[in-house]
Protein backbone atom coordinates (compact mmCIF):
# COMPACT_ATOMS: atom_id res chain seq x y z
CA UNK A 1 0.00 0.00 0.00
CA UNK A 2 2.96 2.45 0.73
CA UNK A 3 4.40 1.56 -2.59
CA UNK A 4 0.87 2.41 -4.58
CA UNK A 5 1.10 6.12 -2.57
CA UNK A 6 4.66 7.01 -3.30
CA UNK A 7 4.15 5.89 -7.53
CA UNK A 8 1.05 7.97 -7.19
CA UNK A 9 2.89 10.89 -5.59
CA UNK A 10 5.55 10.68 -7.79
CA UNK A 11 3.11 10.50 -10.64
CA UNK A 12 1.43 13.31 -9.46
CA UNK A 13 4.59 15.46 -8.98
CA UNK A 14 5.55 14.45 -12.81
CA UNK A 15 2.09 15.32 -14.20
CA UNK A 16 2.55 18.55 -11.83
CA UNK A 17 5.79 19.35 -13.12
CA UNK A 18 4.98 18.33 -16.89
CA UNK A 19 1.72 21.00 -16.42
CA UNK A 20 4.11 23.73 -14.73
CA UNK A 21 6.72 23.53 -17.66
CA UNK A 22 3.62 23.70 -20.15
CA UNK A 23 2.18 26.65 -18.28
CA UNK A 24 5.72 28.44 -18.16
CA UNK A 25 6.66 27.38 -21.86
CA UNK A 26 3.31 28.69 -22.73
CA UNK A 27 3.49 32.29 -21.12
CA UNK A 28 7.64 32.74 -21.66
CA UNK A 29 6.35 32.20 -25.88
CA UNK A 30 3.28 35.04 -25.18
CA UNK A 31 6.18 37.36 -24.03
CA UNK A 32 8.26 36.71 -26.82
CA UNK A 33 5.44 36.65 -29.16
CA UNK A 34 5.00 40.21 -27.56
CA UNK A 35 8.32 41.25 -27.69
CA UNK A 36 8.34 39.81 -31.62
CA UNK A 37 5.14 41.76 -32.16
CA UNK A 38 5.77 45.46 -31.18
CA UNK A 39 8.69 45.76 -34.29
CA UNK A 40 7.33 42.53 -36.81
CA UNK A 41 6.92 43.53 -40.93
CA UNK A 42 3.76 41.40 -40.67
CA UNK A 43 2.05 44.15 -38.39
CA UNK A 44 3.08 46.77 -40.69
CA UNK A 45 -0.57 47.86 -41.69
CA UNK A 46 -2.65 47.12 -39.13
CA UNK A 47 -3.96 50.72 -37.97
CA UNK A 48 -3.04 51.95 -34.32
CA UNK A 49 -5.06 50.45 -31.55
CA UNK A 50 -6.83 47.71 -33.38
CA UNK A 51 -6.83 44.31 -31.80
CA UNK A 52 -5.20 41.99 -34.20
CA UNK A 53 -4.77 38.00 -35.04
CA UNK A 54 -1.77 36.72 -36.32
CA UNK A 55 -3.15 33.37 -38.44
CA UNK A 56 -0.27 30.62 -39.34
CA UNK A 57 -1.32 28.12 -41.46
CA UNK A 58 -0.08 26.10 -44.44
CA UNK A 59 -0.89 24.84 -47.98
CA UNK A 60 -1.33 21.29 -46.52
CA UNK A 61 -2.99 22.40 -43.24
CA UNK A 62 -6.62 20.35 -43.42
CA UNK A 63 -7.77 21.67 -39.92
CA UNK A 64 -7.18 25.62 -41.56
CA UNK A 65 -9.02 24.88 -44.38
CA UNK A 66 -12.06 23.04 -42.84
CA UNK A 67 -12.24 24.79 -39.47
CA UNK A 68 -9.70 27.57 -38.22
CA UNK A 69 -10.21 29.65 -41.85
CA UNK A 70 -14.28 30.10 -41.55
CA UNK A 71 -13.46 30.39 -37.73
CA UNK A 72 -12.06 33.71 -38.57
CA UNK A 73 -14.12 34.87 -41.32
CA UNK A 74 -16.96 34.62 -39.04
CA UNK A 75 -14.88 36.52 -36.25
CA UNK A 76 -14.14 39.23 -38.99
CA UNK A 77 -17.27 39.36 -40.48
CA UNK A 78 -19.48 39.82 -36.81
CA UNK A 79 -16.38 42.10 -35.42
CA UNK A 80 -15.66 43.93 -39.22
CA UNK A 81 -13.01 46.61 -38.75
CA UNK A 82 -13.03 45.81 -34.94
CA UNK A 83 -10.36 43.54 -35.35
CA UNK A 84 -7.49 42.63 -38.12
CA UNK A 85 -6.22 39.40 -39.12
CA UNK A 86 -3.01 38.87 -40.85
CA UNK A 87 -2.78 35.35 -42.60
CA UNK A 88 0.78 33.64 -42.83
CA UNK A 89 1.58 30.65 -44.97
CA UNK A 90 4.37 29.25 -42.87
CA UNK A 91 5.59 27.20 -45.72
CA UNK A 92 5.99 30.73 -47.60
CA UNK A 93 7.36 32.78 -45.00
CA UNK A 94 9.34 30.51 -42.69
CA UNK A 95 11.19 32.86 -41.12
CA UNK A 96 8.19 34.75 -40.12
CA UNK A 97 6.95 31.10 -38.05
CA UNK A 98 10.44 30.93 -37.04
CA UNK A 99 10.69 34.25 -35.43
CA UNK A 100 6.71 33.95 -33.50
CA UNK A 101 8.23 30.23 -32.40
CA UNK A 102 5.02 27.96 -34.51
CA UNK A 103 4.86 24.87 -34.57
CA UNK A 104 1.82 24.05 -35.73
CA UNK A 105 -0.69 24.75 -38.07
CA UNK A 106 -3.00 26.42 -37.44
CA UNK A 107 -1.55 28.61 -34.64
CA UNK A 108 -3.30 31.78 -34.42
CA UNK A 109 -1.66 34.92 -31.92
CA UNK A 110 -4.61 37.12 -30.56
CA UNK A 111 -2.64 40.72 -30.02
CA UNK A 112 -4.97 43.47 -28.25
CA UNK A 113 -4.46 47.08 -29.21
CA UNK A 114 -0.94 47.30 -27.72
CA UNK A 115 0.14 44.38 -29.61
CA UNK A 116 0.52 42.54 -26.49
CA UNK A 117 -0.52 38.83 -26.81
CA UNK A 118 -2.72 37.63 -24.75
CA UNK A 119 -3.60 34.44 -26.09
CA UNK A 120 -1.69 31.98 -28.73
CA UNK A 121 -3.81 28.95 -29.86
CA UNK A 122 -1.66 25.41 -30.60
CA UNK A 123 -4.42 23.87 -32.77
CA UNK A 124 -7.87 24.76 -34.02
CA UNK A 125 -9.35 27.68 -32.23
CA UNK A 126 -13.26 28.09 -33.28
CA UNK A 127 -14.85 31.24 -33.27
CA UNK A 128 -16.42 31.74 -29.76
CA UNK A 129 -13.00 30.83 -28.33
CA UNK A 130 -11.60 33.57 -30.38
CA UNK A 131 -14.59 36.02 -29.68
CA UNK A 132 -13.83 35.51 -25.74
CA UNK A 133 -10.10 35.82 -26.37
CA UNK A 134 -11.02 39.15 -28.53
CA UNK A 135 -12.70 40.54 -25.29
CA UNK A 136 -10.31 39.72 -22.97
CA UNK A 137 -7.59 41.66 -25.47
CA UNK A 138 -10.17 45.00 -25.11
CA UNK A 139 -10.44 44.41 -21.69
CA UNK A 140 -7.02 44.44 -20.91
CA UNK A 141 -5.87 47.14 -23.16
CA UNK A 142 -8.73 49.66 -21.62
CA UNK A 143 -7.66 48.23 -18.17
CA UNK A 144 -4.46 49.16 -19.08
CA UNK A 145 -5.14 52.81 -20.10
CA UNK A 146 -7.07 53.26 -17.01
CA UNK A 147 -3.67 52.67 -14.73
CA UNK A 148 -1.71 54.27 -16.91
CA UNK A 149 -3.89 57.89 -17.15
CA UNK A 150 -4.91 57.45 -13.11
CA UNK B 1 -18.38 7.02 -59.63
CA UNK B 2 -16.82 9.56 -57.16
CA UNK B 3 -13.94 8.78 -54.43
CA UNK B 4 -15.04 8.28 -51.03
CA UNK B 5 -14.23 11.49 -48.84
CA UNK B 6 -11.25 10.60 -46.23
CA UNK B 7 -12.52 11.85 -43.01
CA UNK B 8 -11.25 10.69 -39.56
CA UNK B 9 -13.49 11.83 -36.30
CA UNK B 10 -11.41 13.92 -34.22
CA UNK B 11 -13.17 13.24 -30.98
CA UNK B 12 -12.73 9.30 -31.41
CA UNK B 13 -9.21 9.63 -31.31
CA UNK B 14 -9.27 11.99 -28.51
CA UNK B 15 -11.03 9.32 -26.51
CA UNK B 16 -8.24 6.51 -27.18
CA UNK B 17 -5.67 9.38 -26.14
CA UNK B 18 -7.66 10.09 -23.01
CA UNK B 19 -7.98 6.58 -22.11
CA UNK B 20 -4.36 5.70 -22.88
CA UNK B 21 -3.23 8.72 -20.33
CA UNK B 22 -5.41 7.10 -18.01
CA UNK B 23 -4.71 3.46 -17.67
CA UNK B 24 -0.74 4.11 -17.75
CA UNK B 25 -0.81 6.65 -15.06
CA UNK B 26 -3.05 3.69 -13.24
CA UNK B 27 -0.69 1.04 -14.56
CA UNK B 28 2.54 3.27 -13.05
CA UNK B 29 0.79 3.87 -9.84
CA UNK B 30 -0.28 0.22 -9.31
CA UNK B 31 2.91 -0.89 -10.88
CA UNK B 32 0.98 -3.29 -13.05
CA UNK B 33 2.57 -4.64 -16.69
CA UNK B 34 -0.46 -5.98 -17.55
CA UNK B 35 -2.19 -2.80 -17.67
CA UNK B 36 0.55 -1.40 -19.86
CA UNK B 37 -0.19 -4.43 -22.11
CA UNK B 38 -3.62 -4.26 -22.28
CA UNK B 39 -3.31 -0.80 -23.55
CA UNK B 40 -0.84 -1.83 -26.08
CA UNK B 41 -3.47 -4.46 -27.14
CA UNK B 42 -5.95 -1.79 -27.49
CA UNK B 43 -3.20 0.72 -29.55
CA UNK B 44 -2.67 -2.05 -31.88
CA UNK B 45 -6.11 -3.62 -32.39
CA UNK B 46 -6.75 0.24 -33.01
CA UNK B 47 -4.02 0.46 -35.31
CA UNK B 48 -5.37 -2.46 -37.36
CA UNK B 49 -8.73 -1.08 -37.51
CA UNK B 50 -10.83 -3.86 -36.10
CA UNK B 51 -14.37 -3.71 -35.11
CA UNK B 52 -13.84 -4.99 -31.81
CA UNK B 53 -10.94 -2.10 -31.09
CA UNK B 54 -11.40 -1.84 -27.41
CA UNK B 55 -10.83 2.08 -27.56
CA UNK B 56 -13.57 2.22 -30.49
CA UNK B 57 -15.87 0.20 -28.77
CA UNK B 58 -15.67 2.61 -25.81
CA UNK B 59 -16.42 5.31 -27.90
CA UNK B 60 -19.12 4.46 -30.44
CA UNK B 61 -20.89 2.04 -27.55
CA UNK B 62 -20.72 4.20 -24.62
CA UNK B 63 -19.72 7.84 -24.70
CA UNK B 64 -21.77 8.60 -27.82
CA UNK B 65 -24.64 7.16 -27.46
CA UNK B 66 -24.54 9.03 -23.76
CA UNK B 67 -23.51 12.29 -25.60
CA UNK B 68 -20.90 12.57 -23.13
CA UNK B 69 -18.34 12.94 -26.45
CA UNK B 70 -20.08 14.63 -30.00
CA UNK B 71 -18.61 13.93 -33.14
CA UNK B 72 -16.14 15.55 -34.49
CA UNK B 73 -15.38 14.61 -38.44
CA UNK B 74 -12.92 15.84 -40.65
CA UNK B 75 -11.37 15.54 -43.69
CA UNK B 76 -7.46 13.79 -43.08
CA UNK B 77 -6.17 10.68 -44.00
CA UNK B 78 -6.58 8.18 -41.01
CA UNK B 79 -3.67 6.25 -42.10
CA UNK B 80 -0.91 8.81 -40.05
CA UNK B 81 -3.21 8.28 -37.23
CA UNK B 82 -3.32 4.61 -36.97
CA UNK B 83 0.36 4.46 -37.31
CA UNK B 84 0.75 6.61 -34.23
CA UNK B 85 -0.96 3.85 -32.25
CA UNK B 86 0.90 1.52 -33.56
CA UNK B 87 4.15 2.85 -32.72
CA UNK B 88 2.17 3.71 -28.97
CA UNK B 89 1.39 -0.15 -28.94
CA UNK B 90 5.06 -1.17 -29.84
CA UNK B 91 6.32 1.50 -26.98
CA UNK B 92 4.00 -0.12 -24.93
CA UNK B 93 4.81 -3.70 -25.68
CA UNK B 94 8.61 -3.09 -25.51
CA UNK B 95 7.76 -1.47 -22.02
CA UNK B 96 5.92 -4.65 -21.08
CA UNK B 97 9.34 -6.85 -22.07
CA UNK B 98 11.18 -4.57 -19.84
CA UNK B 99 9.25 -4.39 -16.66
CA UNK B 100 8.42 -8.09 -16.50
CA UNK B 101 12.17 -9.40 -17.48
CA UNK B 102 13.31 -7.22 -14.05
CA UNK B 103 14.80 -3.66 -15.82
CA UNK B 104 11.54 -1.76 -14.76
CA UNK B 105 13.21 1.74 -15.13
CA UNK B 106 13.65 1.22 -18.73
CA UNK B 107 9.98 0.29 -18.62
CA UNK B 108 8.33 3.16 -17.02
CA UNK B 109 10.28 5.12 -19.13
CA UNK B 110 8.42 4.35 -21.91
CA UNK B 111 5.31 4.24 -20.50
CA UNK B 112 5.85 7.82 -19.77
CA UNK B 113 6.83 8.74 -23.20
CA UNK B 114 4.06 7.29 -24.37
CA UNK B 115 2.18 9.66 -21.95
CA UNK B 116 4.16 12.53 -22.63
CA UNK B 117 3.08 12.03 -26.50
CA UNK B 118 -0.81 11.40 -25.68
CA UNK B 119 -1.07 14.91 -23.77
CA UNK B 120 0.78 16.23 -26.83
CA UNK B 121 -1.71 15.12 -29.06
CA UNK B 122 -4.27 15.50 -26.32
CA UNK B 123 -4.06 18.86 -25.73
CA UNK B 124 -1.67 20.51 -28.48
CA UNK B 125 -3.52 18.38 -31.29
CA UNK B 126 0.35 17.42 -32.11
CA UNK B 127 0.52 13.95 -33.47
CA UNK B 128 4.46 12.67 -33.26
CA UNK B 129 3.09 9.53 -35.30
CA UNK B 130 1.49 11.24 -37.90
CA UNK B 131 4.66 13.43 -38.07
CA UNK B 132 6.69 10.39 -38.28
CA UNK B 133 3.85 9.03 -41.04
CA UNK B 134 4.50 12.00 -43.44
CA UNK B 135 8.29 12.38 -43.02
CA UNK B 136 8.56 8.98 -43.95
CA UNK B 137 6.24 9.45 -47.22
CA UNK B 138 8.73 12.30 -48.07
CA UNK B 139 11.15 9.77 -48.09
CA UNK B 140 9.72 7.53 -50.29
CA UNK B 141 9.89 4.56 -47.53
CA UNK B 142 7.34 1.67 -48.72
CA UNK B 143 3.85 1.66 -47.30
CA UNK B 144 3.86 5.59 -46.34
CA UNK B 145 1.49 6.09 -49.11
CA UNK B 146 -0.45 8.65 -48.30
CA UNK B 147 0.53 12.25 -48.79
CA UNK B 148 -1.16 15.47 -46.95
CA UNK B 149 -4.52 15.65 -48.80
CA UNK B 150 -3.76 19.04 -50.30
CA UNK B 151 -1.04 18.41 -51.08
CA UNK B 152 -2.51 16.34 -53.82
Amino acid sequence: MDEVILRGLVALTLLIAGFAIFRMWTLRHRRHASFVAQRDPLLERVPPGVPAIVYFTTPTCIACRSAQTPALRQLQSELGDGIHVITVDAVDQPDAASRWGVLTAPTTFVLDPNHQTVAINHGTADSALLKRQYHAAVEAASSFRLRSSS
Amino acid sequence: MAATPRQVDISGLKVGQATTILVLLAAFVLSSPLLVLLVGLAQLFGALNVSFAPYRLLYVNVLRPAGIVQPKVVPDNPEPHRFAMLVGAIFNFAATAFLVTGLPVIGWVLVWIVIVLANLNFWLNFCAGCWMYYQFNRLGVPGFTQTPLSAR
